[in-house]
């Protein structure tokens, strides 16, 4: 039956709107835990023509429940290089809370027992003294002393903190080997500190449940889809430093020919070189000495050694430029038999990988 | 009085009812487990519902008069907490249009448009839709009743 009535329909759309606001999501992690939503319609009609007042139906309620959700991201790049014998080496995280409140975290370090590493390569060996330690300063950088906190206090929804994984490495390892960890963090209860437990089965409207909303990470074994709980695995990699040494002589003159052509006669004046090469893909070299024994030679009257003859060239000494330095020991950076006897020593060097330095001294053929 | 003897009592929509009233209520829908060991899809009120998750509003109407309702329309706001799911609203017999403007023009989806940053317009996506209506195309005779409906995602 169509329209039997004899008016046109006058539209009355601004009449009884009920105005919202634009739809709008003020957080990422959504709509906070026991916020009530509610909604009503209106209804507007006429009966023989004429509009009825506008009528408003029952208002529709739910409340919104916590929704526990956590991502643990390592913020490592690559795996973190370290040194054999290197103390308190950090791995990074951040923890965020992309649940609809404010929980606590718990928070655990698991071994990667042979397993392949985050960035490659196969988990072959174990860092000691592995401690977790939470930004308490949020300057990003692991601070001893300073961030000391072993667990996350109150992280607000949308909210993360950065988390660090920090542990000595052993003596002994080689370059490439790998310790790998996972960090997994729980959410807790912020008011008690107590682990969460989800609602399960009938439920009451317009109370809060808990529902755990979180992804599984990438500890399989201790970390599951929905069990509050998220992981991230990050690496440490050793890398060590592969120095070489390499001696090469010069005839600097003889008593003849001077320093034209010189041969290596009696009398002549012979320069040693020796070169230390830190080898590139590798790390520092720190207090790296160089010691030449000459008391063979000496003994048996082969050679004499020309006093203050030595020359460092090293890029952390002098700015990088050649120093002459003394015979003497303890003045500066080498001596000539004071540390021992009838023995160039040049110590405190300092290479970075890629970087070279030398020491020279001469001696007379005898 | 010439007009009420041409449509006696109509004015006032008198009869058995009390006019054209709406009931409405919101659900989700949870796999279950039913008697048979199988999961199905069922529909129970919306107790729990956390950020991401779908709730389902359905409208009941109901022409409670001895009257026909001429030229209903249900409006309904969408919460400022959802956001409105795209080709979810239904409604047998009626012309659905939108608002992206808190209610004060309603079109078909296509020609929504909401300004942008840069001062241009663009069309409107589902999630710019502020009110849903729902326009009957015939009248509603006295008791009939029906409902209509949309979904809607937490946010």
């Amino acid at each position: 039956m169509r329209n039997f009535c004899c008016f046109r329909w006058v539209p009355s759309a601004l009449l009884g709107v009920v105005i919202s606001g634009l739809a709008a999501n003020a957080q990422a992690a959504g709509t906070a835990s026991g916020t009530t939503v509610s909604n009503a319609a209106t209804v507007d009609y006429q009966v023989g023509g004429v509009a009825q007042p506008t009528v408003n139906s029952n208002t529709a309620t739910f409340v919104v429940d916590t929704k526990i959700d956590l991502t643990v991201a390592t913020t490592d790049t690559a795996s973190v290089k370290v040194a054999p014998g290197a103390a308190a080496q950090v791995l990074t995280f951040t923890v965020t809370n992309t649940g609809n409140a404010t929980q606590d975290f718990n928070l655990s370090a698991t071994v990667v027992s042979g397993g392949t590493g985050a960035f490659g390569g196969t988990d072959n060996f174990d860092a000691t003294n592995v401690n977790i330690y939470v930004d308490g300063n949020g300057n990003g950088t692991y601070d001893a002393g300073t961030d000391t906190a072993t667990s996350i206090n109150d992280l607000a929804a949308d909210g993360s903190a950065t988390v660090f994984i920090v542990a000595d490495i052993p003596l002994g390892q080689a370059t490439g080997d790998i310790a790998s960890y996972h960090l997994v963090a729980e959410a807790r209860d912020a008011a008690t500190g107590n682990a969460l437990t989800e609602t399960t089965g009938a439920d009451t409207a317009n109370s809060v449940d808990i529902v755990f909303a979180d992804g599984q990470g990438s500890d399989t074994t201790n970390d599951a889809a929905r069990d509050a709980k998220h992981s991230s695995q990050d690496d440490y990699e050793i890398l060590t430093a592969a120095l070489t040494v390499t001696k090469s002589s010069t005839v600097i003159s003889d008593p003849f020919n001077g320093t034209t052509n010189p041969k290596r006669i009696p009398g002549a004046v012979v320069e040693y070189t020796i070169q230390i090469d830190n080898a590139a893909g590798g790390t520092t070299a720190t207090n790296v000495t160089v010691s030449d024994d000459l008391s063979t030679e000496i003994g048996n009257g082969t050679i004499a050694y020309d006093a203050g003859t030595i020359v460092v060239t090293a890029p952390n000494i002098n700015g990088g430029a050649a120093k002459a330095l003394t015979d003497a020991g303890g003045d500066d950076e080498g001596d000539f038999g004071a540390t021992t006897t009838n023995a160039v020593t040049v110590s405190g060097i300092a290479l970075n990988a890629g970087e070279s330095a030398t020491v020279r001294f001469r001696v007379t053929i005898q | 009085m010439l007009l009420s003897m041409l449509l006696p009592g109509a004015a006032l929509a008198q009869g058995s009812g009390s006019g054209v009233t709406l009931n409405v209520m919101v659900e989700q829908e949870r796999v279950v487990t039913n008697e048979k060991g199988e999961k199905e899809k069922r529909r129970v009120a919306a107790t729990r519902v956390v950020p991401g998750d779908e709730v389902i509003y359905t409208i009941h109407y109901r022409n409670g008069s001895d009257e026909p309702a001429e030229n209903v329309s249900i409006t309904i706001p969408i919460a400022r907490e959802t956001t409105y799911v795209a080709n979810s609203a239904r409604g047998a017999g009626t012309l659905i249009t939108y608002s992206v403007d808190g209610g004060a023009h309603f079109a078909d989806p296509g020609r929504l448009l909401v300004g942008s940053r840069d001062g241009h317009r663009r069309p409107a996506t589902a999630a710019d839709y502020t009110h849903i209506r729902w326009k009957f195309i015939e009248p509603l005779p006295p008791g009939a009743a029906g409902a209509v409906s949309y979904r809607a995602r937490l946010n």
